[in-house]
Protein backbone atom coordinates (compact mmCIF):
# COMPACT_ATOMS: atom_id res chain seq x y z
CA UNK A 1 0.00 0.00 0.00
CA UNK A 2 1.23 3.48 -0.77
CA UNK A 3 1.11 4.87 2.73
CA UNK A 4 2.19 8.37 1.77
CA UNK A 5 -0.84 8.67 -0.40
CA UNK A 6 -3.07 6.97 2.10
CA UNK A 7 -2.16 8.95 5.18
CA UNK A 8 -0.80 12.20 3.90
CA UNK A 9 2.28 13.37 5.71
CA UNK A 10 1.38 12.07 9.14
CA UNK A 11 3.52 8.98 9.24
CA UNK A 12 5.40 10.41 12.16
CA UNK A 13 2.31 11.36 14.10
CA UNK A 14 2.03 8.47 16.49
CA UNK A 15 4.61 5.84 17.11
CA UNK A 16 1.88 3.33 17.76
CA UNK A 17 3.78 0.25 16.63
CA UNK A 18 6.25 0.57 19.47
CA UNK A 19 3.42 0.35 21.96
CA UNK A 20 2.09 -2.95 20.83
CA UNK A 21 4.65 -5.04 22.66
CA UNK A 22 3.89 -3.68 26.12
CA UNK A 23 1.75 -5.99 28.20
CA UNK A 24 -1.56 -4.34 28.92
CA UNK A 25 -1.13 -1.39 26.57
CA UNK A 26 -4.11 -0.68 24.33
CA UNK A 27 -3.61 -2.29 20.96
CA UNK A 28 -4.57 0.66 18.83
CA UNK A 29 -6.67 0.01 15.76
CA UNK A 30 -5.20 1.55 12.63
CA UNK A 31 -6.96 2.71 9.50
CA UNK A 32 -5.54 -0.37 7.78
CA UNK A 33 -6.98 -2.58 10.52
CA UNK A 34 -10.32 -0.80 10.24
CA UNK A 35 -10.41 -1.40 6.48
CA UNK A 36 -9.61 -5.08 6.93
CA UNK A 37 -12.36 -5.36 9.51
CA UNK A 38 -14.82 -3.78 7.13
CA UNK A 39 -13.66 -6.13 4.35
CA UNK A 40 -14.05 -9.11 6.70
CA UNK A 41 -17.66 -8.07 7.36
CA UNK A 42 -17.13 -7.66 11.07
CA UNK A 43 -19.66 -4.85 11.41
CA UNK A 44 -23.32 -4.53 10.48
CA UNK A 45 -23.66 -2.63 7.25
CA UNK A 46 -25.81 0.07 8.78
CA UNK A 47 -23.62 0.63 11.79
CA UNK A 48 -21.96 4.03 11.96
CA UNK A 49 -18.56 3.90 13.56
CA UNK A 50 -15.74 6.40 13.74
CA UNK A 51 -12.18 5.44 14.55
CA UNK A 52 -10.83 7.89 17.11
CA UNK A 53 -7.19 7.56 18.08
CA UNK A 54 -7.17 3.80 17.69
CA UNK A 55 -10.53 2.98 19.31
CA UNK A 56 -14.05 2.78 17.96
CA UNK A 57 -16.66 5.36 18.81
CA UNK A 58 -20.32 5.07 17.96
CA UNK A 59 -21.25 7.74 15.53
CA UNK A 60 -24.59 9.16 16.55
CA UNK A 61 -26.81 9.99 13.57
CA UNK A 62 -28.51 13.37 13.54
CA UNK A 63 -31.55 13.53 15.75
CA UNK A 64 -34.48 15.89 15.82
CA UNK A 65 -35.91 18.37 13.37
CA UNK A 66 -33.38 21.18 13.80
CA UNK A 67 -30.31 19.03 13.35
CA UNK A 68 -31.69 16.97 10.49
CA UNK A 69 -32.66 20.14 8.64
CA UNK A 70 -29.32 21.85 9.26
CA UNK A 71 -27.33 18.80 8.17
CA UNK A 72 -29.20 18.89 4.86
CA UNK A 73 -29.51 22.67 4.40
CA UNK A 74 -26.00 23.74 5.28
CA UNK A 75 -24.14 21.75 2.59
CA UNK A 76 -26.89 22.60 0.13
CA UNK A 77 -26.44 26.35 0.68
CA UNK A 78 -22.70 26.04 0.25
CA UNK A 79 -23.01 23.88 -2.84
CA UNK A 80 -25.31 26.46 -4.49
CA UNK A 81 -22.56 29.07 -4.25
CA UNK A 82 -19.31 27.12 -4.58
CA UNK A 83 -20.48 25.01 -7.48
CA UNK A 84 -17.65 23.02 -9.04
CA UNK A 85 -14.91 24.92 -7.24
CA UNK A 86 -14.91 22.32 -4.49
CA UNK A 87 -16.09 18.79 -3.91
CA UNK A 88 -18.47 18.62 -0.98
CA UNK A 89 -19.09 15.50 1.01
CA UNK A 90 -21.57 15.14 3.82
CA UNK A 91 -21.00 12.66 6.64
CA UNK A 92 -18.37 10.85 4.68
CA UNK A 93 -15.08 9.48 6.01
CA UNK A 94 -11.87 11.47 6.14
CA UNK A 95 -8.65 9.68 7.08
CA UNK A 96 -7.45 12.09 9.73
CA UNK A 97 -4.41 10.09 10.81
CA UNK A 98 -3.15 6.50 10.85
CA UNK A 99 -5.44 5.76 13.77
CA UNK A 100 -8.33 8.16 13.25
CA UNK A 101 -11.14 8.18 10.69
CA UNK A 102 -13.88 10.75 11.20
CA UNK A 103 -17.04 11.57 9.29
CA UNK A 104 -17.50 15.34 9.45
CA UNK A 105 -20.98 16.66 8.74
CA UNK A 106 -19.43 18.47 5.77
CA UNK A 107 -16.02 18.19 4.15
CA UNK A 108 -14.93 20.79 1.60
CA UNK A 109 -12.36 19.19 -0.68
CA UNK A 110 -10.03 20.32 -3.41
CA UNK A 111 -11.38 19.22 -6.77
CA UNK A 112 -9.66 16.02 -7.83
CA UNK A 113 -10.06 14.09 -11.02
CA UNK A 114 -10.97 10.81 -9.37
CA UNK A 115 -13.56 12.63 -7.24
CA UNK A 116 -12.13 10.86 -4.24
CA UNK A 117 -12.62 7.24 -5.09
CA UNK A 118 -10.11 6.89 -2.29
CA UNK A 119 -11.05 8.60 0.89
CA UNK A 120 -9.56 12.02 1.44
CA UNK A 121 -6.65 12.73 3.77
CA UNK A 122 -5.96 16.08 5.49
CA UNK A 123 -3.92 17.40 2.56
CA UNK A 124 -7.05 17.12 0.39
CA UNK A 125 -9.25 19.03 2.80
CA UNK A 126 -9.94 22.75 2.54
CA UNK A 127 -12.33 22.82 5.49
CA UNK A 128 -14.48 20.61 7.66
CA UNK A 129 -17.75 21.56 9.31
CA UNK A 130 -19.46 19.94 12.27
CA UNK A 131 -23.11 20.78 12.77
CA UNK A 132 -23.95 20.43 16.42
CA UNK A 133 -26.98 20.28 18.61
CA UNK A 134 -26.06 17.90 21.39
CA UNK A 135 -22.50 17.20 20.26
CA UNK A 136 -21.12 20.74 20.59
CA UNK A 137 -18.89 19.99 23.56
CA UNK A 138 -17.15 17.19 21.71
CA UNK A 139 -17.00 19.25 18.50
CA UNK A 140 -15.20 22.05 20.37
CA UNK A 141 -12.79 19.83 22.28
CA UNK A 142 -11.85 16.41 20.99
CA UNK A 143 -12.73 16.96 17.32
CA UNK A 144 -11.13 20.38 17.25
CA UNK A 145 -7.92 18.89 18.60
CA UNK A 146 -7.97 16.01 16.10
CA UNK A 147 -8.59 18.28 13.13
CA UNK A 148 -5.96 20.81 14.27
CA UNK A 149 -3.35 18.11 14.88
CA UNK A 150 -3.97 16.69 11.43
CA UNK A 151 -3.31 20.08 9.87
CA UNK A 152 -6.78 20.56 8.38
CA UNK A 153 -6.61 24.28 7.59
CA UNK A 154 -10.09 25.38 8.59
CA UNK A 155 -12.77 24.06 10.90
CA UNK A 156 -16.28 25.38 11.49
CA UNK A 157 -18.54 24.43 14.37
CA UNK A 158 -22.18 25.25 13.68
CA UNK A 159 -24.30 25.81 16.79
CA UNK A 160 -27.72 25.13 15.35
CA UNK A 161 -29.83 26.15 18.32
CA UNK A 162 -27.67 29.18 19.12
CA UNK A 163 -27.71 30.14 15.43
CA UNK A 164 -24.01 30.96 15.41
CA UNK A 165 -20.93 29.60 13.72
CA UNK A 166 -17.47 29.35 15.23
CA UNK A 167 -14.64 29.31 12.73
CA UNK A 168 -11.10 28.16 13.42
CA UNK A 169 -8.14 28.85 11.16
CA UNK A 170 -4.39 28.27 11.18
CA UNK A 171 -3.90 24.95 12.92
CA UNK A 172 -1.15 25.17 15.53
CA UNK A 173 -0.49 21.97 17.43
CA UNK A 174 -3.63 20.81 19.21
CA UNK A 175 -5.60 24.01 18.57
CA UNK A 176 -6.25 26.68 15.97
CA UNK A 177 -4.49 30.03 16.25
CA UNK A 178 -7.39 32.09 14.88
CA UNK A 179 -10.83 31.43 16.38
CA UNK A 180 -13.81 33.60 15.54
CA UNK A 181 -17.55 33.49 16.16
CA UNK A 182 -20.24 34.93 13.92
CA UNK A 183 -24.03 35.08 14.12
CA UNK A 184 -27.16 36.45 12.46
CA UNK A 185 -26.42 38.66 9.50
CA UNK A 186 -22.65 38.46 9.92
CA UNK A 187 -20.59 37.56 6.87
CA UNK A 188 -18.63 34.37 6.69
CA UNK A 189 -16.39 32.82 4.03
CA UNK A 190 -14.01 29.93 3.74
CA UNK A 191 -10.34 30.89 3.76
CA UNK A 192 -9.94 29.06 0.46
CA UNK A 193 -12.80 31.00 -1.18
CA UNK A 194 -12.74 34.52 0.26
CA UNK A 195 -14.76 35.85 -2.64
CA UNK A 196 -17.75 33.65 -1.81
CA UNK A 197 -19.34 35.39 1.14
CA UNK A 198 -22.28 33.88 2.99
CA UNK A 199 -24.35 35.25 5.82
CA UNK A 200 -24.96 33.06 8.84
CA UNK A 201 -28.70 33.43 8.36
CA UNK A 202 -28.39 32.23 4.79
CA UNK A 203 -26.51 29.09 5.82
CA UNK A 204 -28.91 28.29 8.62
CA UNK A 205 -32.03 29.56 6.87
CA UNK B 1 -1.83 7.63 24.49
CA UNK B 2 -3.75 5.68 27.05
CA UNK B 3 -5.31 8.95 28.22
CA UNK B 4 -6.36 9.76 24.66
CA UNK B 5 -8.13 6.47 24.30
CA UNK B 6 -9.97 7.15 27.54
CA UNK B 7 -11.10 10.50 26.23
CA UNK B 8 -12.63 8.72 23.29
CA UNK B 9 -14.23 6.33 25.74
CA UNK B 10 -16.31 9.14 27.18
CA UNK B 11 -18.05 9.47 23.86
CA UNK B 12 -20.01 6.27 23.45
CA UNK B 13 -17.02 4.07 22.90
CA UNK B 14 -18.05 1.26 20.63
CA UNK B 15 -16.80 -1.95 22.23
CA UNK B 16 -15.63 -4.92 20.22
CA UNK B 17 -17.56 -8.04 21.14
CA UNK B 18 -16.14 -11.50 21.71
CA UNK B 19 -18.05 -12.66 18.66
CA UNK B 20 -16.40 -10.00 16.49
CA UNK B 21 -13.03 -10.69 18.09
CA UNK B 22 -13.29 -14.42 17.34
CA UNK B 23 -14.16 -13.65 13.73
CA UNK B 24 -11.11 -11.40 13.48
CA UNK B 25 -8.92 -14.14 14.91
CA UNK B 26 -10.41 -16.74 12.60
CA UNK B 27 -9.89 -14.59 9.51
CA UNK B 28 -6.21 -14.20 10.36
CA UNK B 29 -6.61 -10.56 11.21
CA UNK B 30 -3.79 -10.55 13.74
CA UNK B 31 -0.31 -11.44 12.56
CA UNK B 32 1.36 -14.63 13.74
CA UNK B 33 3.61 -12.67 16.10
CA UNK B 34 0.87 -10.58 17.56
CA UNK B 35 -0.92 -11.57 20.72
CA UNK B 36 -3.95 -9.54 21.63
CA UNK B 37 -6.53 -9.89 24.38
CA UNK B 38 -10.00 -8.41 24.30
CA UNK B 39 -10.66 -6.72 27.62
CA UNK B 40 -14.00 -5.02 28.13
CA UNK B 41 -14.39 -4.41 24.42
CA UNK B 42 -10.91 -3.01 23.85
CA UNK B 43 -8.00 -4.70 22.14
CA UNK B 44 -5.08 -4.95 24.53
CA UNK B 45 -1.55 -6.00 23.67
CA UNK B 46 -0.30 -9.15 25.27
CA UNK B 47 3.46 -9.34 25.22
CA UNK B 48 4.57 -12.74 23.95
CA UNK B 49 5.98 -14.75 26.87
CA UNK B 50 9.20 -15.48 25.08
CA UNK B 51 11.81 -14.53 27.63
CA UNK B 52 13.44 -17.52 29.33
CA UNK B 53 12.36 -16.94 32.96
CA UNK B 54 8.73 -16.51 31.92
CA UNK B 55 8.70 -19.39 29.44
CA UNK B 56 10.65 -21.76 31.71
CA UNK B 57 8.54 -21.00 34.77
CA UNK B 58 5.38 -21.62 32.76
CA UNK B 59 6.79 -25.00 31.64
CA UNK B 60 7.76 -25.90 35.20
CA UNK B 61 4.29 -25.05 36.53
CA UNK B 62 2.71 -27.02 33.74
CA UNK B 63 4.70 -30.13 34.61
CA UNK B 64 3.87 -30.13 38.33
CA UNK B 65 0.26 -29.12 37.90
CA UNK B 66 -0.16 -31.81 35.27
CA UNK B 67 1.52 -34.49 37.37
CA UNK B 68 -0.52 -33.83 40.51
CA UNK B 69 -3.87 -32.76 39.17
CA UNK B 70 -3.74 -35.22 36.29
CA UNK B 71 -7.06 -36.10 34.73
CA UNK B 72 -9.05 -34.14 37.25
CA UNK B 73 -8.50 -31.01 35.17
CA UNK B 74 -7.66 -29.73 31.72
CA UNK B 75 -4.58 -27.51 31.69
CA UNK B 76 -5.05 -24.69 29.22
CA UNK B 77 -1.72 -23.03 28.45
CA UNK B 78 -1.75 -19.54 26.90
CA UNK B 79 -5.06 -20.25 25.21
CA UNK B 80 -8.21 -18.16 25.08
CA UNK B 81 -10.82 -18.07 27.83
CA UNK B 82 -14.07 -16.14 27.43
CA UNK B 83 -14.90 -14.07 30.51
CA UNK B 84 -17.89 -12.11 29.17
CA UNK B 85 -19.37 -11.04 25.86
CA UNK B 86 -16.70 -8.32 25.73
CA UNK B 87 -13.69 -9.98 27.31
CA UNK B 88 -11.59 -12.83 26.00
CA UNK B 89 -8.02 -13.28 27.12
CA UNK B 90 -5.24 -15.81 27.34
CA UNK B 91 -4.02 -16.52 30.86
CA UNK B 92 -0.60 -18.14 31.08
CA UNK B 93 -2.32 -21.14 32.65
CA UNK B 94 -6.00 -21.81 33.14
CA UNK B 95 -7.01 -24.84 35.22
CA UNK B 96 -10.26 -26.00 33.70
CA UNK B 97 -13.00 -28.41 34.61
CA UNK B 98 -12.40 -31.67 32.74
CA UNK B 99 -15.41 -31.52 30.49
CA UNK B 100 -14.39 -34.70 28.65
CA UNK B 101 -14.13 -32.99 25.27
CA UNK B 102 -11.17 -30.66 25.75
CA UNK B 103 -13.29 -27.65 24.76
CA UNK B 104 -13.10 -28.56 21.11
CA UNK B 105 -16.63 -27.33 20.46
CA UNK B 106 -16.59 -24.11 22.40
CA UNK B 107 -13.96 -22.03 24.17
CA UNK B 108 -14.02 -22.29 27.97
CA UNK B 109 -16.09 -19.74 29.86
CA UNK B 110 -15.88 -18.56 33.47
CA UNK B 111 -17.89 -21.46 34.83
CA UNK B 112 -15.36 -23.87 33.32
CA UNK B 113 -12.45 -22.33 35.21
CA UNK B 114 -11.14 -23.58 38.58
CA UNK B 115 -8.27 -21.09 38.64
CA UNK B 116 -5.98 -19.00 36.47
CA UNK B 117 -2.27 -18.38 36.87
CA UNK B 118 -0.26 -15.53 35.43
CA UNK B 119 3.53 -15.71 35.36
CA UNK B 120 4.69 -12.14 35.92
CA UNK B 121 8.01 -10.57 35.27
CA UNK B 122 7.76 -7.09 33.81
CA UNK B 123 3.98 -7.39 33.78
CA UNK B 124 3.47 -7.61 37.55
CA UNK B 125 1.81 -4.20 37.83
CA UNK B 126 -0.64 -5.18 35.13
CA UNK B 127 -1.33 -8.67 36.51
CA UNK B 128 -1.93 -7.29 40.02
CA UNK B 129 -3.89 -4.32 38.73
CA UNK B 130 -6.18 -4.41 35.76
CA UNK B 131 -6.05 -8.16 35.19
CA UNK B 132 -6.87 -8.90 38.80
CA UNK B 133 -9.86 -6.62 38.57
CA UNK B 134 -11.00 -8.27 35.34
CA UNK B 135 -10.67 -11.79 36.77
CA UNK B 136 -12.40 -10.82 40.02
CA UNK B 137 -15.27 -9.10 38.25
CA UNK B 138 -15.72 -12.07 35.96
CA UNK B 139 -15.96 -14.32 39.02
CA UNK B 140 -12.85 -16.43 38.40
CA UNK B 141 -12.76 -18.26 41.75
CA UNK B 142 -9.01 -18.32 42.27
CA UNK B 143 -6.13 -16.37 40.77
CA UNK B 144 -2.42 -16.93 41.33
CA UNK B 145 0.37 -14.63 40.22
CA UNK B 146 3.85 -16.12 40.08
CA UNK B 147 6.31 -13.29 40.73
CA UNK B 148 9.41 -14.51 38.96
CA UNK B 149 11.64 -11.63 40.08
CA UNK B 150 10.83 -11.91 43.78
CA UNK B 151 10.40 -15.71 43.69
CA UNK B 152 7.04 -15.78 45.41
CA UNK B 153 3.38 -16.40 44.71
CA UNK B 154 0.41 -14.10 45.20
CA UNK B 155 -2.71 -16.16 45.88
CA UNK B 156 -6.15 -14.60 45.50
CA UNK B 157 -9.49 -16.26 46.18
CA UNK B 158 -13.17 -15.41 46.75
CA UNK B 159 -13.90 -12.78 44.13
CA UNK B 160 -15.91 -9.83 45.49
CA UNK B 161 -16.69 -7.14 42.95
CA UNK B 162 -13.46 -5.72 41.59
CA UNK B 163 -11.13 -7.56 43.96
CA UNK B 164 -10.58 -10.77 45.87
CA UNK B 165 -11.68 -11.06 49.49
CA UNK B 166 -8.73 -13.22 50.50
CA UNK B 167 -5.15 -12.85 49.43
CA UNK B 168 -1.85 -14.16 50.70
CA UNK B 169 1.77 -14.42 49.76
CA UNK B 170 3.60 -17.74 49.55
CA UNK B 171 7.39 -17.80 49.69
CA UNK B 172 10.02 -20.41 48.95
CA UNK B 173 9.86 -23.12 51.59
CA UNK B 174 6.08 -22.78 51.86
CA UNK B 175 3.26 -24.91 50.49
CA UNK B 176 0.21 -24.02 48.44
CA UNK B 177 -2.94 -25.67 47.15
CA UNK B 178 -5.95 -24.69 45.13
CA UNK B 179 -9.31 -24.18 46.84
CA UNK B 180 -10.87 -26.62 44.42
CA UNK B 181 -8.25 -29.30 45.21
CA UNK B 182 -7.23 -28.89 48.85
CA UNK B 183 -5.87 -32.43 48.96
CA UNK B 184 -3.26 -31.67 46.29
CA UNK B 185 -0.37 -29.82 47.89
CA UNK B 186 2.52 -28.20 46.03
CA UNK B 187 5.71 -26.78 47.44
CA UNK B 188 6.53 -23.27 46.27
CA UNK B 189 10.03 -24.50 45.55
CA UNK B 190 8.90 -27.07 43.02
CA UNK B 191 6.55 -24.65 41.29
CA UNK B 192 9.24 -21.98 40.95
CA UNK B 193 11.79 -24.61 39.83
Amino acid sequence: MDTTRQYGNHDDMVDFKSMTTVDGAPRLITVEDFDRMIAADIFDEDERIELVEGAFVSYAPPQGDEHAYAVWRFPEAIRERLGARAILRAQSPVIVSKITVLEPDLTVLRPREDRYRRRPVPADVLAVVEIGVSSLARDRSQKLRLYAESGIPEYWVVDVLGRRIETFRQPAGAAYAVPRAVAGGDSIAFEAFPDVVFSVDELLG
Amino acid sequence: MRASVDVAAQHARRPITVDEFDRLVNTGFFGPDERVDLIEGILVSHAPPHNPPHAGTTACLTRFLGERLGRRVVLWIQLPVVLSDRTELEPDIAILVDSGHFYKEKLPHVTDVHAVIEVADSSLWYDRGEKLRVYAEAGIPEYWIVDVAKQRLHLYAEPRGRRYATQRLAHRGGIVSFRAFPDVVFSVDELLG
